[in-house]
Parts: structure tokens; C-alpha cells; sequence
């Protein structure tokens, strides 16, 4: 006979850890070998169900759910500026039904939508990670490499010939030495940008194809080409706002601007007139602060302005 | 693949299951271990092919389950088996897929039911996005602790996403420790 209650209670410690931050690939195969056991993983498989729908609801919560959420972080008010829901990867991967093999990389960092976070890899290098993005990196005595597997990250990459710090991105890989630049992925594009010294950006695996970018390099790579162009490194360095929760912008398209400011936030901005889309705006502003943003449309460029509970409307320009 | 299938096809239909156990077995505090033995049962039953109607064949490999106990626990009062050879899966009314439907309204109440730490636990790391680590710190408690409530969270959300009381379920189990890292 089985003891379901000491399986379930396994299961759920499990899960907790596989939700933790220490999680490793020895970890991985323990867990693996652990359902092996069918018994095991019928509750396992039960209770991950669940855990997993926690996050579908999460992403989908309605404002009732916000407000009670709100009532209740009374005591936590530092968080508050970080006022941020579930990940990402919950909202876009739905139902994604978790693999449970071993994940590759033995150490991953992640943000959820708003949060910026720093983060120290063993060789002294540093890494900026910005909204709604997923990192993981192995970084051992003898090599240093990463995955950037959603999201926009900036590395001060500490100089070591001896291991070359590669980043894998989706089909792509870049290779560096040390320097300053950033990487975004979105969908099937990769943005590299180049702040300071020299990487090389080539598909993942391989020498060939590769391009070579310096200080003010922007490549923007899809699966099969990669545009290279040059930008004044100061305007890399706007680019690079979003360190300190600032976006930056020089005469963008209101369309453009929109989007920027959606992947900070889960109030969404949403323009619903076309003919304000290619209207320009420049300025500096808080990138979690939506409502401010919106308020300036409204009164500095009178443009019509309709908040709603999960979205803020943005319509033609009132005569 | 048969865990995404069991996930998919089965697991929503745990409310129907607790039903059709409840109606059958007077023993409800047996319910939870009959639950799995039959997930069990049906899990393995599914390796060699995927049955087309997945209601019907949970409920028949429940029934038979119920019937072989039944005629091998001999202590069973006859009664406390009430008429299971009788029983024909069809007439089983659903009561499935509230679950699906309703599913944010259910977290909420689900969330309501827990006691309160464990609560604003699981609500700063599923809802708010913490790590582990930056929910201790956020409350101002160890990183164990935040381990042992999402543990327990996780068990009563289980019970209780799936139709049924969302009770903490903390006696009768040896919890493992964190903090050493050992295995669960």
C-alpha cells in the first residue's frame, strides 16, 4: 500500500524546491529518478497542475483581485514601487505544460514585469537584468556561459581571455572578451548593443557568419539575417535608461513609445486612433509610471485619454 | 505524451471522481487515498493506449477498484459498499469543469481559505512574482519558513482547486528539512 500523504507531502516539497533559487541539475535528476515511481508522479504530476494554473491566474487577475491583493500588502509597502505581477512566461505561456527534465544551466535569474535587478556572476562580471526577462548562467573556473532566454539584459563583462564569455540567445550566440553592451531578445529578433570594447555576434555554435560590433554597434539579429548599424554612443547609453527605471526617448512614434512602456507595466497603454500612432515624443520618464506618462498626453498634447482598470486608452487628439 | 494527457484529460475531472467516490464508499476518510490509488491505477492503465473517453474509463477503473476492495477486505461491512455492482458509469451525473471555468474566482477563495502567512506566502510569489528569497525578506522571515507555508499552500490549493476543502493537511507527515539540502 502506498502512504499518499507522505507521497503528496514529498511531491509538495518537490515543487518547492524546484521553484527555488538554488534548484541544480543534480537536483533535477534526483527529481527525475524520484518519478521514476508512477505513484510518485500521479501526485506530482497532480499538485504541478495546480501550481501551474496559480500562475495562468495570476496573469489573467481582474482588478477585484488587484484590489484585495493591495488591501493586503499593508505591511510590505517596499514593494510596492515594484508593483508587479506574475512572470511574463505565465501570462504568454498560458497552459505550457512544464517539462520535467533536467533544465540545462545550473543557476537561473529571472524578473517579473517592472523589476530591474543586478546581478553578480562569479567572475566579477555584472549583470543588469531588465523587465520580464529570464537568464541563466554557468559560470565555473573554467568557462563562462550564459543564456538569455527572454527579455533584455546589459553585462559589464570582467576581462578574461582565457574564458570567453559567450551568451546564448535563441539561435544566435555572442561571443565577448570585456566590455559594455546589452542584448534584448523579443519573438525572433535580437538586439545587441554596444556600449563599450568589442563582441561578436554569430548564429549559436559555429565562428561563420559572425559579425563583429564596437562601441556604438547595434545589430539586430532574426534567425536568418543581422542588420549592423552605427549610433552615436550616447544614444546607446538612452537606450540604456531602463537600469534605473527610466525610459528615455528622442522624438520616437507614439507607437514605438507605447510599446516600451508596455513591457514595464500591466496597465497597458493602448492606442486606439491610428492617426496618433506616428506622432513623436521625446523626453525622459519614470518607466513604471504609466499614469503619469498618460496624464502628459492628455494635458500636454491634449490627446484624448480614457483609463480603464486593466488598460489606459489613448484616442484621438480632443478639439 | 501520458503526463500532459493525465494532466489534461483526468486531473479536471477530480471533482466528478470525489463524487462518484463519496456516493460509494462510506468511509469518506478514505476518499483521498482512494483518490490516488486510482490515479495510480488509471496512469498505468494508460501506458499501453490512450483510452478515447477518459470520463468513462476513470470512472470504470474507479468502480472496479472499489469492487475489488470491497471483496477483499473482508472486515467491510456489506453495507458501507452500497450497491457498486450495480452501478453504471453513465448515470453518474458531471459535476466537472467548474473548476476550468471559474478558475481565478476559485484561486481567490482558495487563496481566502489559507491561514494567513501561508497565504501572503504563496500571493508574493505566484501573484506579486517574488523569489523565494525576496519573499523572506519581504516578510522578514527565513527562507525555511517561506519553504514549509508554499509546501503547505501548495497541498491545501491542490485539494482545493480540484473540488475539495482546502483543509491544511499537517498531521500524519514527516516534513523533511530544508536547510540541510537533503531530498525531500
Amino acid at each position: 500500500m502506498n502512504d499518499w500523504q507522505q507521497i503528496e507531502q514529498d511531491a509538495a516539497e518537490w515543487l518547492t524546491r524546484r521553484d527555488g533559487e538554488s534548484w541544480s541539475e543534480e537536483d533535477a535528476t534526483a527529481l527525475d529518478r524520484w518519478l521514476d515511481n508512477p505513484a510518485n508522479r500521479v501526485s506530482f504530476l497532480r499538485l504541478e497542475s495546480v501550481w501551474q494554473r496559480l500562475d495562468r491566474a495570476a496573469a489573467l487577475r481582474s482588478p477585484d483581485f488587484d484590489a484585495t491583493a493591495r488591501e493586503r500588502r499593508g505591511t510590505l509597502k517596499r514593494w510596492l514601487p515594484l508593483a508587479m505581477a506574475a512572470s511574463l512566461a505565465g501570462a504568454i505561456g498560458l497552459y505550457t505544460f512544464h517539462d520535467l527534465r533536467t533544465p540545462q544551466a545550473p543557476t537561473a535569474y529571472a524578473t517579473a514585469i517592472g523589476e530591474i535587478r543586478n546581478v553578480k556572476l562569479a567572475d566579477g562580471s555584472s549583470v543588469d537584468l531588465g523587465t520580464a526577462t529570464r537568464l541563466r548562467a554557468d559560470v565555473t573556473d573554467d568557462k563562462r556561459v550564459l543564456w538569455l532566454d527572454e527579455g533584455e539584459a546589459f553585462f559589464a563583462v570582467a576581462h578574461d581571455a582565457s574564458r570567453p564569455f559567450v551568451i546564448h540567445a535563441g539561435k544566435q550566440q555572442v561571443t565577448v572578451l570585456g566590455t559594455r553592451f546589452s542584448m534584448r531578445r523579443e519573438q525572433h529578433e535580437l538586439r545587441v548593443s554596444v556600449l563599450e570594447g568589442r563582441v561578436r555576434l554569430g548564429p549559436d555554435g559555429g565562428r561563420n557568419n559572425a559579425v563583429e560590433l564596437g562601441a556604438g554597434g547595434v545589430a539586430i539579429a532574426t534567425d536568418t539575417s543581422t542588420l549592423v548599424g552605427y549610433r552615436p554612443v550616447s544614444s546607446i547609453e538612452d537606450s540604456l535608461g531602463w537600469r534605473n527605471s527610466t525610459l528615455v526617448f528622442e522624438q520616437s512614434p507614439l507607437e514605438d513609445v507605447v510599446r516600451e512602456f508596455n513591457r514595464y507595466n500591466r496597465r497597458k497603454l493602448v492606442i486606439v486612433d491610428s492617426s496618433v500612432k506616428t506622432m513623436h515624443i521625446g523626453g525622459r520618464f519614470a518607466a513604471n509610471d504609466v499614469e503619469q506618462f498618460a496624464r502628459l498626453l492628455e494635458n500636454g498634447f491634449s490627446l484624448k485619454v480614457e483609463y480603464r482598470d486593466n488598460e489606459i486608452r489613448i484616442g484621438r487628439p480632443a478639439l | 505524451m501520458l503526463d500532459r494527457w493525465f494532466a489534461e484529460e483526468i486531473l479536471p475531472l477530480e471533482p466528478l471522481l470525489m463524487g462518484f467516490l463519496r456516493r460509494n464508499w462510506r468511509r469518506h476518510e478514505d476518499l483521498t487515498d482512494l483518490r490516488q490509488d486510482i490515479y495510480l491505477k488509471t496512469y498505468e492503465a494508460a501506458r499501453a493506449a490512450r483510452p478515447i473517453y477518459p470520463r468513462a474509463f476513470l470512472l470504470t477503473v474507479a468502480r472496479n477498484h472499489l469492487i475489488n476492495l470491497a471483496k477483499r477486505a473482508k472486515i467491510i461491512a456489506f453495507d458501507e459498499v452500497a450497491d457498486l455492482e450495480a452501478i453504471s458509469i453513465d448515470t453518474v451525473t458531471p459535476e466537472q469543469s467548474a473548476v476550468a471555468r471559474d478558475d481565478l474566482r476559485r484561486l481567490q477563495e482558495g487563496l481566502a481559505n489559507l491561514p494567513k502567512r501561508c497565504r501572503e506566502v504563496i500571493e508574493l510569489r505566484k501573484v506579486q512574482g517574488l523569489s523565494q528569497r525576496e519573499v523572506a525578506d519581504a516578510m522578514g522571515v527565513g527562507l525555511d519558513t517561506v519553504q514549509r507555508q508554499t509546501t503547505l499552500g501548495i497541498r491545501a490549493l491542490a485539494d482545493f482547486m480540484l473540488g475539495g476543502s482546502g483543509k491544511l493537511q499537517r498531521s500524519r507527515v514527516t516534513t523533511t528539512r530544508y536547510k540541510t539540502g537533503g531530498q525531500p
